[in-house]
Formats: C-alpha cells, sequence, structure tokens
C-alpha cells in the first residue's frame, strides 16, 4: 500500500463522532497530559499508586527519545497530539459497515470468513455470538483456579498477586512506548495460572467479547505457578481493520519454576498502524516462554519479543514469521538473556518481502561471564520477490563465560526461477507457483501455529503473491 | 627538518600551524580544510550504532603530540632479525617513527615497468598530481569520520605504491614502520593503486621498537590509513600485520575499491596493543569484482580489538567473501560489527560474512552483529556468527595420544587460524606468522 492508498484507508473521524457525541461519556480527548491520566483513573476508578504509576511513566515517556538512531525514520510521522489516548468501550462499535474499504471487504470474502465475523472483524460490532462460548469457557477455568480478567480488573480485585510482577519484566523506562504504554494503558489480559494447572486449550484474546481487549494500549501479564501450562493466542489473521493509527502493547509473561507459557500472535492490523509493542518473558528455573509470533499487517511493526533466562536449564524460544508487503516495514526480532547456567535459547525468524516492503530482524544474544553451558542458536532467513523489495538483518551476540555456544546464520535468497519454471510446466500458473514456494518457505514456521490459523495463513500468503510477479 | 612537536597536542592550532609549515605548499589547503573538518566533526559517541560497545574513552589521539622527523637512529639497535625472514620480497621501505630509515631494492623490476614504490614524503614532491585528487575523494567511513580526518590533517609519510597496467609483479612489495616515541600520535598513510589488468602483492607491518618496560611514558597511538584502488582486471593482494607494543593503540582505517573483474584479497593480522580499531570498507564498484577479506586475532590481556566491516556491493555480479576470526584469552574483548550493504543495482551479487570467536577463558568476552542491509532480490546472501569455546572431543582426542593439555590447546588454536594462514600465497610469510603468534602464546602461560 503506498502513502496515498495509506491516507484513503483513514477514516473520517468527523463522521464517528457525529454518531456518537452524545452516547459516550468517556472520551479523554485527543493529546497526552496529566489531565488525561486524571481522567483515565478517575473514569476507571484506579487506586492512587496507579495513578502514581502512571503519571510517572508519562514523565519517562516525555523524556525520552524516539529510537530513530537505528530505527525508520518513519516513526517520526506519528503525531502523539492527534491520538485520543482514552476512549469507552462503547464507542469502536460506533462504525458502520459503509466506513469499511473495499479491500478489506475483499479479503474477508477470499478468506471466507462468515458474514457475521466479518463485521466484528472490521471493528464495526462486537461479537455476540461467541458469548455463549466464551462464558462456557470462563467456567471451566474458574473451577482449576485460572484467574483471566482485563488489567483494572487484576490490578484492583487481586493486587498482591499482579502487583508483584507488573511492571517488573518490563520496566516503565525500557523504551519510549514501554513507557506510553504505562502511562495510558487499557484493556488487554492479566492471566493467573496456579500451580501445576495445565490449561488444554489455547486461551484466546478472541473470546474476550470487552471491547477494550483489542485496544490501542493494551496490557497483558500472564503468570504461570509452578508447573503450570498455558498458550495464549491474539489476533487474527484476517484484516483487522482500525482507524487508530498507533498500537503499543507491553506483553509481559512470567513462568515460574517448571512452567510453560506459549504465545502465540498473528498480527494483521491494516496498512496505516503504527504497531510498536514490547513483548517479554521472564523464564525461572526449568521454565519454558516461548513466543509465536506472525506479523502481516501494519504500516510499520516493530516488535522484538524477548525472554529472560533467570532460572538454570530454562529455555527460551522465538518463532517468527513476517510478510512484508507493499509500503509495509515489518521491524522485528527476538532477545534472548541468559542469565543462569545451562539455559538454552532458540530463534527462528523468516521473512518474506514484497513490491517495496522491507523486513528487518535485530537480535541480541546475551550471555555474560560465570555462566556456564548455555547455548544458543538463531536461523534467519529473508526471501525477497521482487526487485524493490529489501531486506536487513542486524543481530548482536554478546558472549562470555564458559562453554557457552552461540551460533548465528543469515541468509538471504529469492524464489529460484528453475522452482518456478518447473511448477509452471506441470501446469501451475506463474503465481500459483510463486506462492506454493513462499509457502514452502515458511511451512515448518506455520505448522507451529493452530491448525486454523496455518491453513489461514497460507491462504493469505496466496493472495498476496497473486500479481506480485511478473 | 622540522623541530619535534612531540609536547604540544595535536587539538591545538599551535600544533597544527607547525606542522602545516612542514608540508609542501601544493597540500596545505587540504590540509587546512581536513582540519576545519576535525574541529567541526563531534566526537563519536557510545550511541553512536558505530560505536555499540566499544570502549571510546582511551580514544585520545589529539591529546598527544606528533613525534616526526628526527632521524636520531642510523642502526638498528634492536631485534629485527625475526622480521628478516621474508624471502623473495621485490622492494623493501622501512619507516622508523614516521621517518624514512631506509629503502631497499632487490630487484629491478620496477625501473623498466614504471612501477612506483616510494615513501609519501617523496610521493608529495614528485606525484603531486597523483596524490591530490586521491585526498580530494570523500572516503566513506565507518564511525571514525573525525579520525580520519585527524589523519588527512597530520599524514606525512607512508607508502606510495603505483603499478601501471599490464604489469605484472610476482614478487610482494614489503613496507615496515617501526614506533619507538611514546606519548606521540603517528599517521601513516598508505596507498596502494594497481591498474588495468596489472598484478601486485603488498605487506605492511606495524612493529614496536622497545619493549613497554623500556618506554617510560606510555606507549604511541598509530593511525594507519590505507586506501586501496584495484582496477578493472588486476590481481591485488594485501596483507597488514600489526604487532605492536602492549601499551599501544592503533587504528586501521582501510577503504577498498575493487573494479570491473578485478581480484582482490587482504589479509589483516593483529596481535599487539591495549586497544585496537579495524575499519574496513569494501566497495565493489564493477561487475565481475571479487574481493576476499580476511582477519585474524589474538586477544590477550585486557586487549580490546574492536572491528567494523562495510561490504558495499554497487554492480551486478559481484561476489564477495569476508572472514574475520578472533582468539580470545584472558580477559580480552572483541567486537565485531559487519554489514553487507546490496544496492538496487547488484543484482546477481554473491556476498558472504563470517565471524568465529574462540573463547578460551570465561572472562573474555566476543561481542558479534553481523548484518545484512538488502535491496536486490538475484542474490546470495549469508552470514555467520558461531562463538564458543574448544572442542571438548578434539581436546581428549590429543590428551588419549599423550599430548600436553598447554600444546594440545595451542595446537587446536592453530588449527583454528590455519584456515586463513594457508590461503595466504606467500609461505615464509605464513612462516613469519606463526612465529608472531607463537611467541604471542609463549610470551605467558594462556593455555
Amino acid at each position: 500500500m503506498n502513502d496515498n492508498q495509506t491516507t484513503d484507508l483513514e477514516i473520517d473521524r468527523s463522521k464517528g463522532d457525529f454518531h456518537v457525541e452524545t452516547k459516550y461519556e468517556f472520551d479523554a480527548g485527543m493529546g497526552l497530559s496529566e489531565d488525561t491520566i486524571d481522567y483515565m483513573v478517575d473514569v476507571k476508578g484506579e487506586e492512587s499508586w496507579l495513578r502514581k504509576f502512571r503519571k510517572k511513566a508519562l514523565r519517562i515517556f516525555e523524556k525520552k527519545e524516539l529510537p530513530t538512531r537505528w530505527a525508520t525514520q518513519d516513526l517520526k510521522n506519528i503525531n502523539f497530539d492527534e491520538i485520543r489516548y482514552y476512549l469507552s468501550k462503547g464507542k469502536k462499535t460506533a462504525r458502520t459497515w459503509d466506513d469499511v474499504p473495499d479491500e478489506v471487504k475483499e479479503t474477508f470474502e477470499r478468506l471466507g470468513i462468515p458474514e457475521q465475523e466479518r463485521k466484528y472483524l472490521a471493528g464495526v460490532e462486537a461479537q455476540f455470538d461467541s458469548e455463549a462460548a466464551y462464558s462456557r469457557m470462563k467456567d471451566d477455568l474458574s473451577n482449576q483456579g485460572v484467574i483471566f480478567v482485563g488489567p483494572t480488573e487484576g490490578l484492583k480485585e487481586h493486587r498482591d498477586l499482579f502487583q508483584k510482577y507488573f511492571g517488573k519484566v518490563i520496566p516503565i523506562s525500557d523504551n519510549k512506548f514501554s513507557a506510553l504504554n504505562s502511562a495510558v494503558f487499557s484493556g488487554g489480559s492479566f492471566i493467573y495460572v496456579p500451580k501445576g494447572v495445565k490449561v488444554k486449550q489455547p486461551l484466546q484474546a478472541y473470546f474476550r467479547i470487552n471491547a477494550e481487549n483489542f485496544g490501542q494500549f493494551e496490557r497483558t501479564l500472564i503468570i504461570a505457578d509452578e508447573g503450570a501450562e498455558l498458550t495464549y493466542m491474539e489476533g487474527c489473521t484476517a484484516p483487522k481493520f482500525e482507524t487508530a493509527t498507533l498500537h503499543s502493547a507491553v506483553v509481559e509473561l512470567v513462568a515460574l519454576k517448571g512452567a510453560k507459557i506459549q504465545y502465540i500472535t498473528v498480527q494483521n492490523w491494516s496498512n496505516n498502524v503504527f504497531n510498536l509493542v514490547t513483548k517479554r518473558g521472564l523464564a525461572e528455573e526449568d521454565a519454558e516462554v516461548r513466543w509465536i509470533d506472525c506479523n502481516i499487517g501494519s504500516r510499520l511493526t516493530m516488535k522484538y519479543p524477548g525472554v529472560i533466562l533467570k532460572g538454570e536449564r530454562a529455555r527460551g524460544e522465538v518463532l517468527s514469521i513476517a510478510l512484508a508487503s507493499k509500503g509495509q516495514n515489518q521491524d522485528t526480532g527476538a532477545k534472548m538473556i541468559h542469565a543462569a547456567n545451562n539455559t538454552t535459547s532458540n530463534i527462528i525468524a523468516k521473512s518474506i518481502s514484497v513490491a517495496d516492503g522491507q523486513s528487518s530482524y535485530r537480535g541480541l544474544v546475551h550471555m555474560p561471564k560465570n555462566l556456564k553451558n548455555c547455548k544458543n542458536n538463531t536461523e534467519c532467513d529473508a526471501l525477497l520477490i521482487n526487485p524493490e523489495s529489501r531486506t536487513d538483518t542486524y543481530p548482536a551476540i554478546n558472549v562470555q563465560g564458559e562453554n557457552n555456544f552461540v551460533q548465528h546464520e543469515a541468509s538471504v535468497s529469492k524464489v529460484s526461477a528453475e522452482q518456478i519454471f518447473y511448477m509452471q510446466q506441470r501446469g501451475l500458473s506463474e503465481g500459483e507457483a510463486m506462492s506454493l514456494s513462499v509457502n514452502g518457505f515458511i511451512n515448518d514456521l506455520a505448522n507451529e501455529f493452530p491448525m486454523e490459523y496455518s491453513v489461514e495463513l497460507k491462504r493469505l500468503i496466496d493472495l498476496e503473491m497473486e500479481g506480485s510477479v511478473g | 627538518m622540522t623541530t619535534l612537536l612531540d609536547n604540544i597536542p595535536l587539538s591545538e592550532p599551535k600544533a597544527f600551524r607547525q606542522h602545516l609549515n612542514s608540508v609542501p605548499l601544493t597540500f596545505q589547503i587540504i590540509k587546512e580544510r581536513a582540519w576545519e573538518r576535525y574541529k567541526n566533526i563531534p566526537r563519536p559517541s557510545r550511541k553512536d550504532e558505530l560505536w555499540r560497545y566499544s570502549n571510546l574513552s582511551g580514544y585520545h589521539p589529539e591529546s598527544n603530540g606528533i613525534g616526526f622527523l628526527e632521524n636520531h637512529k642510523t642502526e638498528f639497535d634492536f631485534d629485527t632479525k625475526r622480521f628478516k625472514c621474508l624471502k623473495n620480497y621485490s622492494d623493501e621501505i622501512i619507516f622508523f617513527d614516521g621517518a624514512n630509515f631506509s629503502q631497499s631494492t632487490h630487484s629491478g623490476e620496477k625501473q623498466e615497468t614504471g612501477v612506483v614504490f616510494m615513501c609519501i614524503a617523496e610521493a608529495m614532491e614528485k606525484h603531486p598530481d597523483r596524490l591530490i585528487p586521491l585526498l580530494k575523494k570523500s572516503i566513506p567511513d565507518l564511525g571514525s569520520k573525525k579520525f580520519s580526518a585527524l589523519h588527512q590533517a597530520y599524514f606525512q609519510n607512508g607508502i606510495y605504491f603505483h603499478v601501471p597496467p599490464e604489469v605484472s609483479l610476482e614478487k610482494p612489495f614489503v613496507a615496515y614502520h617501526w614506533f619507538s616515541r611514546t606519548n606521540c600520535t603517528q599517521f601513516p598513510f598508505t596507498i596502494i593503486d594497481i591498474s588495468e589488468n596489472a598484478k601486485a602483492q603488498f605487506i605492511d607491518f606495524y612493529l614496536t621498537a622497545d619493549d613497554d618496560d623500556n618506554l617510560s611514558e606510555g606507549s604511541p597511538f598509530v593511525i594507519n590509513k590505507t586506501l586501496i584502488h584495484a582496477g578493472a582486471g588486476s590481481k591485488v593482494s594485501t596483507y597488514s600485520v600489526q604487532s605492536l607494543s602492549p601499551k599501544s593503540q592503533y587504528m586501521q582505517l582501510v577503504n577498498s575499491e575493487a573494479e570491473r573483474d578485478s581480484h582482490l584479497q587482504s589479509t589483516s593480522v593483529h596481535l599487539g596493543t591495549a586497544k585496537a580499531r579495524q575499519e574496513n570498507h569494501i566497495a565493489l564498484k564493477g561487475s565481475g569484482a571479487q574481493v576476499h577479506s580476511f582477519s585474524l586475532t589474538v586477544a590477550t590481556g585486557k586487549q580490546e580489538f574492536d572491528q567494523r566491516t562495510f561490504q558495499s556491493h554497487q554492480a551486478e555480479h559481484t561476489y564477495s567473501n569476508l572472514l574475520y576470526k578472533n582468539a580470545l584469552f584472558e580477559n580480552a574483548r572483541t567486537i565485531f560489527s559487519g554489514l553487507i550493504h546490496v544496492k538496487p543495482q547488484g543484482q546477481h551479487t554473491d556476498a558472504y560474512q563470517t565471524n568465529r570467536n574462540l573463547l578460551l577463558n570465561p572472562e573474555a568476552e566476543a561481542i558479534s552483529m553481523p548484518g545484512l542491509e538488502i535491496g536486490a532480490n538475484e542474490v546470495k546472501c549469508s552470514h555467520g556468527a558461531t562463538t564458543g569455546q574448544i572442542d571438548e572431543s578434539e581436546l581428549f582426542y590429543m590428551l588419549s595420544r599423550g599430548i600436553p593439555p598447554a600444546k594440545a590447546k595451542e595446537l587446536l588454536v592453530f588449527g583454528f587460524f590455519e584456515e586463513i594462514i594457508s590461503k595466504i600465497e606467500d609461505p615464509s610469510l605464513q612462516e613469519l606468522l606463526r612465529i608472531l603468534i607463537l611467541e604471542k602464546f609463549s610470551n605467558k602461560s594462556y593455555l
């Protein structure tokens, strides 16, 4: 999507405002100041320590510079004064189906998303259909002692539990956008899985109907107590149409001794969105944190999921797929901070750049001295489809200690002409051949996603590859 | 000969004026511009991506004076014999603290063919028309813009090596840079200009005459700038060996350009100094250009080696292969930061970048930042970085054959380096490097 089209995508806000003016009482207005925070805290009825926390974060946000020193200059196009930092939940449903661009509708059509879900995904209305399923699941979980709430509720009703880790894995001052999130977060999930409980079904943000869930500044904190296991899934392969142009989430995972957390993301925001996300997990002794991440949408995504391997024999993994189409910049990567002996980590990142799309991998692997027997394996492969496609790789590997081993490998290639030719002479069109090759390239990672996601992912790649050759 | 400027820091305008008066008039404008640039460019900071992880605190070449042009030695009163083992070379020039010490010709090759191999001070007098355009060209930098400007402002000597078209030189040309002065900054300059379809080899050494124990007030800071131009169809090999005293500092700013169908192989070996920074910028400018770039570093004690490389593919069908190997002992630290950059016109590029670090002590630290920036799709590019220890099973095998642990480790480290040493054409240079590396091992019991 080029710039012109991107502007086309933006919705006339005044139209939405007109509809809702009298109906929605909670709107903190444009721009960000201490007043915005006071307003939010009052509306949400939050405790005073949280007010202090938010204000401190605001000061840090204002003080920190944009990371344009190493990241794209496109960040300068974010106008922080023209963003609404807090809206009441009802507001988002105020859009009408007519506001949704034809491209998005067409994609729904081709992906075969049911009529009812399309409206939900387009942000036109909340999905009431799955309410029954949601509450059934909620009952099951609460019988096991699992807590699955929003951050406001979590910090109010389970304060002792969540406050201990809230903002600890990702401190406010980690980066400018984590500070922003800390100042204005609303929506997201706070989850606690008690000792030894293994949640069988993946917890899906999808089932959480509360409209705040996919908010601009969502905050998620997941704690898996000793020996607990869970899989959390957010997002959807269908394009998520959004009018808000800045999304900045903070996700903290805590896996206590022997716990396992798997966090799956499929990000497909529309192409006008800046998606600047901070995600990090803490793995105690024998614990495992896995990030499975797929970025398809947005104008610019900056996301480097990380794992702090704090306990012995902890394991961290990041599997990442990025698809950068026309006008997109997928700046993704991974961080592995080894902080105990015998810890292992694995990073596999695959990116595909189409048209003038740009994908980047930024990695950090850190093994300080006094550590023994740590291992890291990093592979990042990039596929370039068109002559103007671009890919960058910037890993940083810092190793000391005894008997630690790190290997990093990256390659850049294109789909080979021989492969395409072979498939063409077996009767496939050039586009089909290209999709098949690209799907082959990401196949081993795509299989890590739940089945319905990986099927949709493949269909989506077919869609993106159409017309990308020739 | 001018008086010594030893005691005036280089950053003082007075020091610069005094230096300026000592160079030919035709070069003064260029130097004055460089001096202005130097003053205006801010000092790099740790926040600069190109200085990430680097320990900048020690890089103050400007607080030294310049130690130059005092032919106070007429013969070497120190051991140079071990460097005399190079056989079969063509010409050699020896510098002592920046001044020509001796020059000898071992073959008649150059007179007949128009080859120029002389020191820069002489070339400034005899060939200003050739040098000035080279000095006016803006040179891409990898973070040391300020230090490069300082070099341009203060350089006085070094090597000018020019080979005319179609001339094939079989034997290497050699330069030795000996340093003895303390608390001074030296600016050796090397210009290697090889014309179309010519063939040449060049070797240079950076060495300290005295042990640090004999140097009462610190050690020299050496900033070396090397410009290599491999003309179309030429074959060029360069070798640079640095074995300065353990307290000295070194900066090596290398800029290579490879034209159409040229083959360039450059190898640098780093053994000495307290702290050294290598910047290696390689531009593949014409289609069919091939560049191999190797580096071998033995880091011990508290040594820090900061390596920044850039492979710039600017034309179609170009090939580059970069291999940096570091062995780290004690508390040593190495930083490797490399980038393969392929411009959209660099279709059919083959580019490889490899960094291998061998950690021989838990306190040693190896940082690796191998990068790719690819803007063309018909490319084969890859980079790899590994950091690890000596393979236990290999060590065990050797021990079981009765080899003592220290010797076994030494052999394994040698094996690690052999990949690069074996690529050196000249067997006597191979042998010399093995001796130098061995010496470094035997100085202390690292293993």
